[in-house]
């Protein structure tokens, strides 16, 4: 089960990643205009 | 089907979702269709011919209205593909016929083992999305080279990507045409050479017209088929098996099974058996311990190459090119391994699934006599063999069984070869479904065959017509003439592959798992110390990219065609035990001391053994790029501390590359749509 595990871990990370990394962004004033 | 909407106008960007969910109720209801005609007595050849023309029908039709006669549609789609679009037909791109025919039989052959692609293949998503798909967005490049040649300033730099990616991107298609061709001509019963041509105007309808603009949405499309079919034959089965729908939640049940399975014909001796330290007899292979096929070294360092190697592939890569915005294109990474995920999550359960087929019948006891139908229909394209001859008519296969010492009489399961590559496509024969099932999941194999040739194809004409073209030959041709020229050279190239897929190339099949090892040397150093080392310079780049890739292909090539000579050059590195090595000397000996006439015999089988051994460590070739990455690292950085640091523009462009805000760094006068 290991595997399957990762996988799941794998995609939760990156949706966290991409939001995170867009919070963080517009706090620093970098993000793209909406 | 649901797609008359005139393709590329606001109006459908907007519409996109109603649009596919229209497709999919018509996919659905297509699927409903043939399966009462199935009912009604329609003979299965003309159910095949239903899925494959009509599937490729609709992906031609797409293509079509998504013709363009614009620079900037035909490399990146205009960059306006959403997020959660960009995802599902990244997905496509990526699941090929290797993903979706051949996974869950590497998992049914390999057992445990078979998760490092399972691994591999996902992981490389986690580095895509953190090291390098946003800040190629921001970039603005048309091709993945076009990055190599503005970070690295210079044509040479472009030519090298322009090298790797041709490298390993063409066995890649090659392997794709060759699996499009597979299913053809199962389905269609038409010759393989035929079958290949017929695989190769599909692809090409999808591209040539609409380029990046077309593939795109076609693969949207695909995407949507070839999840369907994946997941219904599963379904299907863990319904019959254990009354809930949901695979995943019964593959633990079926592991169970498998294991019981696994002893009973251990016990009546149906099935290779070892015996162990204690004398007790056990199964040789057991499908859930660890480390039957590969050692751990060698499973975790086909896990890292294969990581890698997906994040430098650079028709995924381009696919990021194509979103609106930086944001978007990280969010569209994780869109696109949640849409892999569907599939891979559902993987080790098929072949779980498809084994404990296989194993009832093993277990039950089939008589030579009475072989299932499903193993003449693929015995009869050379794909299941039994005691070694194809299953093509059941006394040659008693006859081979009979020269067996101590064959039983009934199959054994060492007796059965099958081609992992027919797992999925023969599933819902062995489990007796219906046609209309099969039909289905070699539907889905054709769409996931295609929609990777697509991209890659693409990928390969756009490097040679936008690199290589217009970028050092003719920087002057115009929009016009550098359209022509794309189309020119996706057609040659297009029809390159396929005459090589015609000739069924067994060399060039086994190399594609290579492309991950290839892609991972040569572009992945280069790629990342570029984007986020401001002090890596143009000759840094240019020696890590010459020395990674140059090793990774020479280890290839060394221990595959010349296994004798590496040997005897780097046996000192080996792991060859001295039993192995008395046996090379032994095999030497007789190829010197062969006549004339027996020499060829002599060296091929010193060559056979040869490449068992030959190594480095013991590392297998297939993950060639554990070498390529650190030497393609090291010398980027050392060659580059001893140079001159890059100007203050080149790292001022690095900079502005990492914040999302702002213009995109290449502007391209004749883009439609650049960023916002």
């Amino acid at each position: 089960m290991a595997a399957q595990g990762s996988l799941i871990a794998f995609v939760v990370m990156l949706f966290w990643f991409a939001n995170r990394q867009d919070q963080i962004d517009r706090e620093e004033g970098q993000a793209e205009d909406e | 089907m649901a797609t008359q909407s005139k393709a590329g106008s606001g109006d459908f960007i907007d519409n996109l979702g109603r649009i596919y969910a229209l497709y999919t109720g018509g996919f659905f209801a297509f699927v409903v269709v043939l399966a009462i005609l199935e009912q009604l007595g329609v003979p299965n050849k003309f159910i095949g011919y239903g899925f494959v023309f009509l599937t490729i029908a609709v992906y031609a039709l797409i293509g079509i209205l998504s013709r363009t006669a614009e620079v900037g549609e035909y490399y990146v789609a205009g960059r306006r593909v959403p997020a959660f679009y960009n995802g599902m037909a990244t997905g496509a791109d990526w699941m090929s016929g290797a993903s979706f025919v051949g996974m869950a039989g590497t998992l049914f052959l390999l057992g445990y083992d078979g998760l490092a692609f399972v691994l591999g293949w996902t992981g490389g998503y986690v580095l895509v999305a953190i090291l390098i798909a946003p800040f190629l967005r921001k970039f603005g490049a048309y091709t993945v080279p076009d990055f190599f040649s503005e970070r690295f300033g210079g044509n040479f730099a472009r030519f090298l990507a322009v090298i790797v990616l041709i490298c390993c991107s063409f066995t890649y298609v090659t392997a794709q045409i060759y699996a499009t061709g597979i299913i053809a001509s199962r389905f269609l019963d038409i010759n393989f050479t035929v079958a290949v041509y017929v695989g190769l105007f599909g692809i090409l309808l999808c591209s040539m017209l609409g380029g990046m603009k077309a593939v795109t949405w076609t693969q949207v499309a695909q995407y949507i088929v070839l999840i369907v079919a994946y997941l219904i034959p599963v379904i299907i089965l863990s319904t019959k098996k254990y009354g809930i729908p949901i695979p995943q939640l019964t593959y633990g049940q079926a592991l169970s099974d498998i294991a019981s399975l696994e002893g009973q014909m251990a016990a009546k001796g149906l099935i290779a058996t070892v015996k162990d330290a204690a004398g007790a007899v056990a199964v040789a292979k057991p499908h859930i311990k660890p480390f039957t096929t590969y050692d751990p070294l060698n499973y975790f360092a086909l896990i890292l190459c294969l990581m890698v190697g997906t994040a430098s592939l650079p028709h995924i890569l381009m696919r990021y090119f194509t979103t609106p915005s930086v944001r978007e294109a990280r969010s569209s990474v994780a869109w696109s391994l949640f849409f892999i995920f569907l599939l891979y999550f559902t993987a080790p359960a098929y072949a779980a699934f498809s084994k404990l087929e296989v194993y009832g019948l093993v277990a039950g006891g089939a008589k030579l006599s009475e072989l299932p139908q499903w193993m003449f229909t693929y015995g009869n394209l050379g794909l299941v063999k039994v005691c070694g001859v194809d299953v093509k008519a059941a006394q040659d296969v008693i006859a081979a069984c009979g020269k067996i010492a101590g064959h039983p009489g009934v199959l054994r399961f060492q007796d059965l070869a099958i081609n992992p590559d027919v797992i999925v496509l023969s599933t819902p024969e062995i489990a007796g479904m219906p046609y209309v099932i099969a039909g289905l999941v070699a539907a889905g194999g054709l769409a996931a065959a295609l929609s990777t040739a697509d991209g890659l194809l693409l990928a390969i004409a756009n490097a040679l017509s936008h690199d290589i073209y217009y970028k050092m030959v003719n920087p002057n041709a115009t929009t016009k003439t550098r359209l022509v020229v794309a189309r020119i050279l996706l057609v040659v190239v297009a029809i390159a592959a396929a005459y090589t897929a015609s000739t069924k190339p067994a060399d060039i099949l086994s190399m594609v798992a290579w492309a991950f090892s290839l892609a991972a040397a040569g572009i992945f150093p280069a790629l990342v110390m570029g984007i986020w080392w401001k002090r890596a310079t143009t000759a840094g780049a240019v020696t890590g990219m010459i020395l990674g890739f140059g090793i990774c292909l020479y280890y290839l090539i060394g221990t595959r065609y010349f296994a004798v000579s590496f040997h005897e050059m780097w046996g000192w590195l080996g792991t060859a035990s001295q039993a192995q090595l008395d046996t090379f000397a032994k095999l030497k000996q007789a190829w010197l001391a062969a006549p004339e006439a027996g020499k060829a015999a002599a060296y091929a089988a010193l060559d056979r053994h040869a490449q068992s051994i030959a190594s480095w460590w013991g590392v297998r070739n297939i993950s060639c790029a554990l070498f390529g990455l650190p030497v393609g690292f090291l010398s980027i950085w050392i060659v580059s501390m001893f140079t001159a640091a890059p100007s203050q523009a080149v790292q001022d462009m690095v900079d502005a590359t990492r914040r999302p805000r702002g213009e995109t760094i290449i502007k391209d006068k004749d883009a439609v749509v650049v960023g916002h």
